[in-house]
């Protein structure tokens, strides 16, 4: 044998071993990663190959879904906007397509998958079909819902609105206030002044620690707005701090009635609506009834 | 110019004008001239000004409130706006125009009860 001869027969074993080796480490990457799905899809979306990673993810067997098209992983609404061909269409215009969504499983349950597509092409460019790799982020995505839903909860347990007394309402504030709550205060506040009908509202914010310029000033809107609306607004806890911090900010509150307790600030609202308590000094039956 | 026209009713010594759907300029302008004539010719004591079916506002709108709250004191007979929904609330004070002299009141109910209670004041002031 000659020595080029000898020299392109090493190569191509070499070429063999490569191949071998490289069809090993693709059987690893595609069956080894058993949390992610890794598949191919024709260029129409048909699905030509599937692992056992996709299998643990959407349950179906390879049997299941070869030939079929991938929107069946979709969700009905998801199916009505067209998204899996649109999907496709961004992957083979963009080169990629990333996303996020939830799937159905073969047996109805759902699952949140974050997606990667890229598109695969021959030597000319043309669009050979797309390859699909999927993870489940299914408990990534409940603990974020979770933590959104609490955040709700918070600002809904932290922004009661308490109806006090005839004509009169109170909102307690606990926590510190940002401008997204403060937001929230002012809705409730005034949309609970129209749906009761009561013209005091009293403001308490003892359970505030500290407020700052932005706050103070949308708690002035807020009660400017309410006596727009026809109804007086009492501010109640005021804490020393806060009082400082009022002062130094330079924020007006002299128009503004504030009372150190809610207590006061109830008897205010009483005498604003010219109620009064009346101590009962008719003596009573053990069930109450006056004799 | 349209032929619409907001109806100002009288309501023993207080007039009451309910404004509803969207207002543009011109008839605003106009519904402050006829006011302004009808505080003068009936003698009214108040007026109510019922925006309770407003939903929005702009400036324009939010000035012309207290334009004319500040017209008809003049003519001794005090405003009050009545029934402001809590979106046109927010834009007015966001927009700055707190209106500060304005009297407001929830609904006409009320809106009538404090301006019997303004008149009250005036006369026992003199007496």
């Amino acid at each position: 044998m000659t020595e080029p001869a000898k020299g392109k027969q090493e190569l191509a074993g070499q070429e063999q071993v490569k191949a071998e080796l490289d069809s090993q480490f693709m059987e690893f990457l595609l069956n080894g990663l058993s949390d992610l799905g890794i598949y191919m899809l024709s260029p129409t979306g048909l699905v030509q190959t599937w692992n056992r990673g996709a299998e643990i993810i959407k349950q179906y067997t390879a049997s299941d879904v070869i030939g079929k098209n991938f929107s069946m992983f979709y969700t009905e609404a998801d199916k009505q906007k067209n998204f899996p061909s649109f999907e496709l269409e961004e992957a083979a215009r963009k080169g990629k397509f990333e996303g996020a969504g939830w799937r159905v499983r073969k047996d109805g349950s759902r699952v949140w998958v974050e997606v990667l597509i890229a598109p695969l092409k021959d030597k000319n460019g043309e669009l050979k079909g797309f390859c699909k790799v999927a993870r489940d982020a299914t408990e990534k995505q409940k603990t974020l819902e979770l933590v959104e839903q609490q955040k709700k909860d918070l600002i809904e347990l932290s922004t009661p609105v308490i109806h006090l007394w005839q004509g009169i309402i109170a909102l307690p504030i606990v926590g510190t206030l940002d401008s997204t709550r403060s937001r929230i205060v002012t809705e409730r506040l005034l949309s609970a002044l129209v749906s009761s009908g009561c013209t005091v509202a009293i403001v308490d914010i003892s359970g505030v620690p500290t407020v700052d310029t932005v706050v103070a000033q949308h708690l002035m809107k807020t009660i400017d707005a309410a006596r727009l609306m026809g109804a007086e607004c009492i501010i109640s806890g005021i804490r020393p701090e806060i009082a400082q911090t009022m002062v130094h900010l330079g924020i007006d509150l002299s128009k503004v009635k504030t009372k150190s307790s809610m207590s006061r600030a109830l008897e205010e609202a009483m005498s604003t609506l010219r109620l009064r308590v009346i101590h009962d000094t008719v003596p009573k039956t053990e069930h109450g009834e006056r004799l | 110019m349209t032929s619409e026209r907001i109806p100002i009713l009288k309501m023993g010594e207080f007039l009451l004008v309910t404004i509803q759907g969207e207002m543009h300029d011109s008839l605003a302008t106009r519904l402050q001239t006829e006011l302004l004539e009808k505080v003068a010719n009936s003698d009214a004591r108040g007026v109510l000004l019922d925006i309770s079916g407003l939903d929005m506002v702009d400036s324009f709108m939010g000035r012309m409130l207290s334009t004319i709250a500040s017209m008809t004191r003049i003519m001794d007979a005090n405003t009050v706006v009545v029934g402001m929904q809590p979106a046109v609330a927010i834009t007015i004070v966001e927009m700055g125009l707190s209106l500060p002299g304005i009297l407001t009141a929830m609904d006409v109910e009320r809106g009538i009860e404090l301006l019997k209670n303004k008149n009250r004041g005036r006369l026992s002031g003199h007496g």
